[in-house]
C-alpha cells in the first residue's frame, strides 16, 4: 500500500509550502486568506470541523460520534474534571449499605425536546432497552444490573447482582447510557429520531455534516451561541487547511477532528488560530509477549531501560507529549505513584550480559538464536490515534543500540487487533481507554487473562484488579490500584512510553472555549465568537 | 424480409450482452468475497470493538457474529447476500447500521456528478491540447504541449490536490478548501480527476489525428482548398475518434477509481469515500454492494464506447465508400 507513506511526502511537501507561504507573508498581521470570513460582527454559528460521518444518531447503537451524541443526551451522572462524578439528570443518588442497590433522584421539570417528560418511567423505558440484552453484554453494567424499577415518577431504583463500585462512573459515559426520548423511536421500536435533553438538539444530519441548533427550554445553563455546523472533511491535511483558512472555527479531539503533532505546529505559527492542550488522559505504552523472546525478564528490562521516552516525546511529538511514567496519566483517579524507570542504556547492556545474551556483530546471541524481537503495528493510525510508524522506527533503533534486533510488521489496521489477540508479536502498543472509561475498564481489558488482548496478565494481577474494581471504600481501593501497577512493575511487565497529548486548535476569534473534560464530550455552554 | 432479421439479430446481440454483463458481475462479486474472507481483520471483532469503544472480549465478538449471521459458512453466506441482491436488498451496513441501497444510492449520485464533471474538464482539454499538438508544427510550443501533457497524466492526484488547495484556497481565497457547495467548489476535485486523463487523451489525440492528416485524401482535401479548422473537424477528428473512444471507455474507469482519493481529501461524500470505510471496517456487505457497484460502472463505461465505437466504424466505412466513389 504505497498511499500512506505517499500521504507523508504530500504533507511534507505541503507544509514545506505552507512555510513558504507564511513566510513570504512577512510581517503582516494576518494572511489574506481568512479576510473573507472575518468580520466585526459577532456570530453565533459556530463550524466544527468533523473526520467521518457522524452515522444515525441512535445512543442505543454504537454508530454515532461520541460528540455529538454528548451535545443531544445526557446522562443520569456526568463525568467532570478530574473524574469527578456530578449530577446529571439525575440531582442525587444513594448507594445502599450492602452495594447492592442504587437509588436515583430525578432532577425536576426536566422534559425531552419533544416535549415528553424525563420521568422515572422515560428512564426506565431507556434501561430496558441495554439492560440484560445480548447485544450489550460487553458493558459490564447490563450483566450486573438485575432489574431497574419506577417506584415513583421522581425515583429510578437499580437492583445489581454483586456490588460494582464503577458502576455509577458508567453511568456517566455516552452509549448506551444516555436517555433518549421514549417518543422518538417507531411502534416497532425502531429508532427514528433524535431527542434528547441536552443543550443541543439536532437540525439535520447527513453524510456532509450536521446542524444542531440550541435547545431554548434547557434546564441548564444555555449555551450563548445558537447553531452548530459541523462539517465532514475526512483528509487530515485538509481540516487543517480548512482551520487556516478561516471555514472551520474548531478542531482537534480523537473523536471529532483529529490534530498530529506536526499538524499543530503548522498551525500554532499562525496568528488567527490557538491552539490549546488539555491534560492527557491517555498512556501509551510498549507490552511484551510473553510466550517468546520477551518472555525472559531479562529481555523486558533491557527494553524498557534502552528506551529513551524524554527524547521520544521531543522528538516525535515535537514536545507536546510528556514521557509517561505511570500505567495511567496523573490526571486520571487512583493512577497512584510514577513508577521508578529511567533511561539506562548500559544497565540494558548489563542486564542482556547478565543473561547470557552475548554481543558478537549487532545483534546478540543466545544459544546460537539471535535475539530479536517482532514489532507488531498497524499501517495505518486506528481512528483518533497517532501514526505508529515513526515510534515504532524509533524504538527499532533504540533497541538497536544495545543489540536486540526489531522487526517491524506493519499490518492492515482490521487485522492488526487480530494479531495482537493471537499474540502474533513479541513487542507491540497499547494504549488505555481514557476517560470517562478509566481506570476501572482498562485495568481489565490490560490486566486480566480474561480480556482479548491483555498488556500483561498474571494470577497476581488478575487477583490485584478484583481487588482494586471491588474495593468497598476509596482508600483500600487506592491501595488495590498501586499494589496492581507495583506488581506489574517488578514484572517488568509493560514500558510506558509517552501520555497521549490532546490537541484542539480554535480561530482567534473564538472565546471562552476549553479543551473538555473527557475526549468524548463537548460543552460550548459558555463559547462565543468574535 | 431483411428487417425483422435485423432485429432478431440485435436482440440476440442484446441477450448475449446481458448475460455476459451478470457473468462478469457475478465472478467480481465472488472474488471481492473471498478476498474479503481472506483477508485479515474479523468484521465481528470489528463491530464488537466498535460498540464497546475499546477492544472486546471473545465472548462479545461471538455475540455479534451470531447477531450478523457470520457464524454461518461462507458459502451459505455467500448465497444468502446472492438472493438479496438480486432483488435489490444489500443488506444492512455493519459500520453505519442502516440499509445499504438507500445509502449508495445517495452517494452515486455524488461519485457520478464528479465523474461526469471530471470527463468534460478531460474531453474539453485533452481534445483542444491534442488537436493542438497535432496542427503546430514542430516547434517549443508543441514541446511544451507533449510536456505538459506527460506532466498531467503522471502527477499523483494527492499531490496536486494539496498543491491546488494551497493556491486556489489558501493562497487566493477563490474557493473553499473542502466540501461540495457552490460552483467553486467543483473546481479543484475536477480538475485533480480531470486533468491525468486529459493528459493521456491529449497523447492520443494529438498522434492519431498526425497520422489522420497525413493521410493522402486530406492532402487532396487541402488541394481542393479546405480551410485548416474544416479538415480538422471534417476529416482528421472524425478518423481519430476510435481510439479516442476507446481510451475514453477505460478512462471512465480511470476516474471511479480516481473518486476514492478525490473524495476523500476534499470531503465529497460519494461512493468512493464509501467504500473506503467499508474496506477499513470489515464491512462486509457494503463492500461487496461498493464493488458490485464500481464493476457496473467499469462495465457500462467499456461498453458504451464499444457501441460508440461501432457507430463511427460504421459511419467511417460508408463514408470512405463514397469517397471511393468519387475518385
Amino acid at each position: 500500500m504505497p498511499r500512506p507513506r505517499s500521504l507523508v511526502a504530500a504533507l511534507a511537501v505541503s507544509l514545506a509550502f505552507a512555510g513558504a507561504c507564511s513566510s513570504g507573508s512577512g510581517g503582516a498581521p494576518a494572511s489574506g486568506a481568512s479576510g473573507s470570513t472575518s468580520g466585526a460582527s459577532a456570530s453565533t454559528t459556530l463550524r466544527i470541523g468533523l473526520s467521518a460521518e457522524s452515522g444515525a444518531l441512535d445512543p442505543h447503537a454504537f454508530t454515532g460520534n461520541f460528540l455529538l451524541l454528548d451535545a443531544i443526551y445526557e446522562p443520569l451522572v456526568t463525568y467532570g474534571e478530574n473524574g469527578r462524578l456530578e449530577p446529571g439528570l439525575a440531582e442525587s443518588w444513594t448507594v445502599a449499605k450492602d452495594g447492592k442497590q442504587v437509588t436515583f433522584d430525578l432532577r425536576d421539570g426536566v422534559r425531552f425536546t419533544d416535549g415528553a417528560p424525563v420521568d422515572a418511567a422515560a428512564v426506565k423505558w431507556n434501561f430496558d432497552r441495554w439492560v440484560g440484552n445480548e447485544r450489550f453484554s460487553f458493558f459490564r453494567a447490563s450483566k450486573v444490573i438485575t432489574a431497574v424499577e419506577a417506584p415513583d415518577p421522581d425515583t429510578v431504583v437499580l437492583k445489581l447482582s454483586e456490588p460494582y463500585e464503577p458502576l455509577l462512573q458508567e453511568m456517566s459515559i455516552v452509549r448506551p447510557v444516555r436517555l433518549l426520548s421514549p417518543k422518538s423511536v417507531a411502534a416497532d421500536g425502531r429508532f427514528q429520531n433524535a431527542v434528547g435533553t441536552g443543550a443541543w438538539k439536532l437540525v439535520s444530519n447527513t453524510a456532509t455534516g450536521a446542524v444542531l441548533e440550541r435547545n431554548d427550554g434547557y434546564w441548564g445553563q444555555k449555551p450563548r451561541l445558537k447553531r452548530l455546523e459541523f462539517k465532514v472533511i475526512p483528509d487530515s491535511q485538509a481540516r487543517i487547511d480548512a482551520m487556516a483558512n478561516g471555514e472551520l472555527d474548531l478542531a482537534g479531539g480523537p473523536y471529532l477532528a483529529p490534530i498530529t503533532p506536526v499538524e499543530a505546529r503548522s498551525l500554532s505559527g499562525r496568528d488567527d488560530v490557538k491552539l490549546l492542550t488539555g491534560a492527557p488522559d491517555v498512556s501509551i505504552m510498549l507490552g511484551f509477549n510473553p510466550k517468546g523472546p520477551a518472555g525472559d525478564k531479562a529481555v523486558r528490562e533491557a527494553v524498557i531501560k534502552s528506551i529513551d521516552t524524554a527524547s521520544l516525546a521531543k522528538a516525535l511529538f515535537l514536545g507536546q507529549a510528556r514521557p509517561a511514567r505511570r500505567v495511567f496519566p496523573p490526571d486520571v483517579p487512583d493512577s497512584g505513584t510514577d513508577l521508578r524507570l529511567g533511561f539506562d542504556p548500559a544497565g540494558a547492556a548489563g542486564a542482556l550480559d547478565a543473561a547470557g545474551y552475548t554481543l558478537g556483530g549487532k545483534t546478540r546471541v543466545k544459544d546460537g538464536k539471535p535475539l530479536s524481537l517482532r514489532l507488531l503495528i498497524p499501517a495505518a493510525p486506528a481512528e483518533g490515534q497517532l501514526d505508529p510508524r515513526t515510534m515504532a522506527a524509533a524504538i527499532a533503533a533504540a533497541l538497536g543500540q544495545v543489540g536486540i534486533g526489531v522487526e517491524i510488521t506493519p499490518v492492515d489496521a482490521a487485522a492488526y487487533y487480530d494479531e495482537r489477540a493471537e499474540g502474533r508479536y513479541d513487542i507491540t502498543f497499547f494504549e488505555t481507554l481514557g476517560a470517562p472509561y478509566d481506570p476501572s475498564s482498562s485495568i481489565v481489558s490490560l490486566f486480566t487473562g480474561d480480556a482479548r488482548a491483555p498488556l500483561w496478565a498474571t494470577p497476581a494481577t488478575e487477583d490485584l484488579v478484583d481487588k482494586a474494581l471491588f474495593a468497598r471504600d476509596p482508600a483500600s481501593r487506592a491501595t488495590a490500584y498501586q499494589a496492581l501497577y507495583d506488581a506489574v512493575a517488578a514484572d517488568a511487565g509493560f514500558v510506558p512510553l509517552v501520555y497521549r497529548p490532546r490537541l484542539w486548535a480554535v480561530r482567534g476569534e473564538v472565546r471562552g472555549f476549553a479543551v473538555p473534560a473527557t475526549d468524548v464530550d463537548l460543552d460550548l455552554t459558555g463559547v462565543t465568537i468574535g | 424480409m431483411r428487417a425483422p432479421g435485423r432485429v432478431g439479430s440485435a436482440g440476440r446481440h442484446a441477450a448475449r450482452w446481458a448475460v455476459d454483463t451478470a457473468g462478469v458481475l457475478l465472478a467480481l462479486s465472488a472474488g471481492v468475497f473471498a478476498l474479503v474472507l481472506l483477508a485479515r481483520g474479523d468484521p465481528a471483532a470489528v463491530l464488537a470493538a466498535t460498540r464497546a469503544g475499546r477492544a472486546a472480549t471473545p465472548e462479545q465478538i461471538e455475540v455479534v457474529r451470531a447477531e450478523l449471521g457470520l457464524d454461518a459458512p461462507a458459502l451459505v453466506r455467500y448465497l444468502r447476500w446472492l438472493a438479496g441482491a438480486s432483488t435489490g436488498d444489500f443488506g444492512v451496513s455493519l459500520r453505519t447500521n442502516t440499509p445499504i441501497g438507500p445509502e449508495m444510492a445517495d452517494r452515486l449520485d455524488v461519485t457520478l456528478r464528479l465523474v461526469a464533471g471530471s470527463a468534460v474538464v478531460a474531453l474539453v482539454v485533452g481534445i483542444a491540447t491534442g488537436v493542438a499538438g497535432a496542427v503546430l508544427g514542430r516547434g517549443p510550443l508543441r514541446g511544451a504541449l507533449r510536456g505538459g501533457a506527460l506532466l498531467a497524466a503522471s502527477v499523483p492526484a494527492f499531490w496536486l490536490s494539496y498543491l491546488l488547495v494551497l493556491v486556489i484556497a489558501l493562497r487566493l481565497g477563490l474557493a473553499p478548501t473542502s466540501g461540495m457547495a457552490g460552483p467553486a467548489t467543483w473546481v479543484m476535485p475536477v480538475t485533480v480527476l480531470g486533468l491525468p486523463a486529459a493528459g493521456a487523451l491529449s497523447r492520443v489525440v494529438a498522434v492519431t489525428l498526425r497520422e489522420a492528416l497525413d493521410r493522402p485524401y486530406v492532402l487532396a482535401a487541402r488541394a481542393r482548398g479546405s480551410g485548416p479548422v474544416s479538415i480538422v473537424l471534417r476529416d482528421g477528428l472524425p478518423n481519430a475518434a476510435g481510439p479516442i473512444l476507446s481510451l475514453a471507455g477505460v478512462m471512465v474507469g480511470g476516474l471511479l477509481v480516481g473518486t476514492v482519493v478525490v473524495e476523500q481529501i476534499f470531503g465529497w461524500p460519494g461512493l468512493g469515500a464509501y467504500f473506503v470505510h467499508a474496506a477499513a471496517a470489515r464491512d462486509v456487505p457494503a463492500i461487496q454492494a461498493g464493488a458490485l457497484a464500481l464493476g457496473c460502472g467499469f462495465i457500462l463505461a467499456n461498453r458504451l464506447a464499444d457501441v460508440l465505437h461501432a457507430l463511427i466504424d460504421r459511419r467511417g466505412g460508408r463514408r470512405s465508400r463514397l469517397r471511393q466513389g468519387g475518385t
